[in-house]
């Protein structure tokens, strides 16, 4: 896959309104509804995307910063899958962003 | 900055004074005193330096404490973000307009129920946090939170919290897991069914308020953040505790410790010394091979790494594990 595309994927994710409900679809449906506005994923590529998202996860400190140099370690190496969704994820700029289904997360310390 | 390890939340005890007897509190309120302003300000420099971004102001009560303003002003020149954690005791229009004028980032009101009756299980001083959510929301202020420790009895309450917070127009609330009490108890830990429950209403919510999680409540994170879509997304550095590797505390004598729960105080130069060189900082770094029961047989295992302050207090020792809680048991 061009990083082109896995960046429109990611893209897609991040803009759907509702990521709470789209988190909580079956791969399938969550293709359907991606694709119902124009697009043309396949289900092997947005569960493809997931991979990266779990990369992104594990470096992405509580303010949404990541750590590059973790990233290709947790994603098991430079020629991983994960590695490559990660680095797109985080080249694009959507970053931890996707990762976050859910509350928002907060470090409090109280 | 060049330091081995760089920090990103550092909580101070301002004061041990409080006027308040909450049942849930787990600090040792003796003898009523405040931190030296001075040590307060080196600590803040000190933070800056390692990068920390967000610096909590607890107590006690930090109204008791007699340098707020000056110390939240020196802190937000410093620091990114500076919050002040208060009950709502001797709140007033004044002390609203100080702290905005200090730069505070935002402040926090403890309210553990949406009734006086709910409240006064766990918490106390209703009237004190009802009262300073009016004058905020009477003077337009945007960044309050209301702080709510999930237990066991005030759960079903929870919706009614989130609906007191859009009345008095609290823009966020925040769900914190329950600590051991001062005595090392953890009676009225909610159960699995009671943290899912809630997980469902906060993923099913689209109204004006933002619910936020604490992330060592590491149990309810690994439900909200387990999608159908991607599996457990509850990874990384937020997925649970952070004590001693993230986040760092001062209390009130100037001392080092992981966390305002884990009380273990220590003296150190500096704080690379304390990082470098404390046997609990050590074994903290290492407590993801000691989990225990019920953990190491919960499914969630992988995607949950609970408050160490249970073990500790309740176990005395650093591991993983909360034997109050029974998520495993699905």
């Amino acid at each position: 896959m061009t990083e082109e595309r896995a960046k429109k994927i990611l893209e897609a994710i991040e803009a759907y309104d509702d990521k709470e409900a789209l988190y909580a679809m079956s791969p399938e449906d969550a293709t359907a509804e991606l694709n119902a506005t124009g697009n043309n994923f396949t289900v092997e590529e947005i569960t493809e995307a997931g991979e990266g998202l779990k990369a992104v996860a594990q470096v992405t400190s509580a303010n949404g910063e990541i750590d590059l140099a973790a990233l290709e370690q947790v994603s098991g190496g430079a020629n991983s899958k994960s590695a490559f969704w990660g680095g797109v994820a985080v080249g694009s700029g959507i970053g931890a962003g996707v990762c976050f289904a859910g509350a928002a997360i907060c470090a409090c310390l109280w | 900055m060049n330091h081995r390890y760089n920090m990103e939340g550092m909580n101070i005890e301002l004061t041990t004074c409080c006027p308040l007897h909450c049942p849930q509190c787990y600090c040792t309120l003796e003898g009523g005193k405040h931190i030296d302003l001075e040590i307060a300000k080196a600590k803040i420099d000190e933070a800056a330096e390692h990068g920390v971004y967000l610096v909590q102001l607890s107590g006690g009560e930090t109204l008791c404490y007699p340098h707020l303003f000056e110390l939240v002003s020196y802190a937000s020149d410093k620091i990114n973000t500076v919050n002040v954690a208060l009950s709502g005791w001797h709140f007033n229009q004044e002390v609203l307009k100080q702290l905005i004028d200090s730069n505070v980032g935002g402040i926090y009101v403890s309210l553990n129920g949406s009734t006086n009756v709910i409240n006064s299980v766990t918490r106390d001083g209703y009237e004190y946090a009802i009262n300073a959510l009016r004058i905020m929301k009477e003077a337009g202020y945007k960044n309050s939170f209301l702080n709510w420790v999930m237990h066991s009895n005030n759960c079903d309450d929870f919706e009614n919290i989130v609906r007191l917070a859009e009345d008095y127009s609290v823009p966020n609330v925040v769900v914190l897991v329950f600590k051991p009490d001062s005595s090392h108890q953890l009676l009225s830990f909610p159960s699995g069914e009671q943290i899912r429950r809630i997980a469902q209403y906060i993923k099913a919510y689209r109204g004006s308020v933002k619910i936020m999680v604490e992330t060592c409540f590491s149990q309810l994170m690994a439900i909200l953040k387990d999608t159908k879509l991607f599996g457990n997304l509850n990874l990384g550095p937020t997925k649970g505790c952070r004590a001693g590797i993230y986040n760092y505390s001062i209390n009130v004598d100037g001392r080092y410790s992981p966390c305002r729960h884990l009380d273990y105080y220590e003296d150190y130069e500096s704080l690379d010394a304390y990082l470098e060189e404390s046997d609990i900082i050590r074994q903290i770094r290492n407590v993801e091979t000691h989990k225990e029961e019920p953990c190491v047989s919960c499914g969630l295992s992988d995607y949950c790494k609970p408050c160490l302050a249970v073990n500790s207090k309740l176990e005395n020792k650093i591991s993983i594990g909360n034997s109050a809680c029974d998520l495993w048991n699905r």
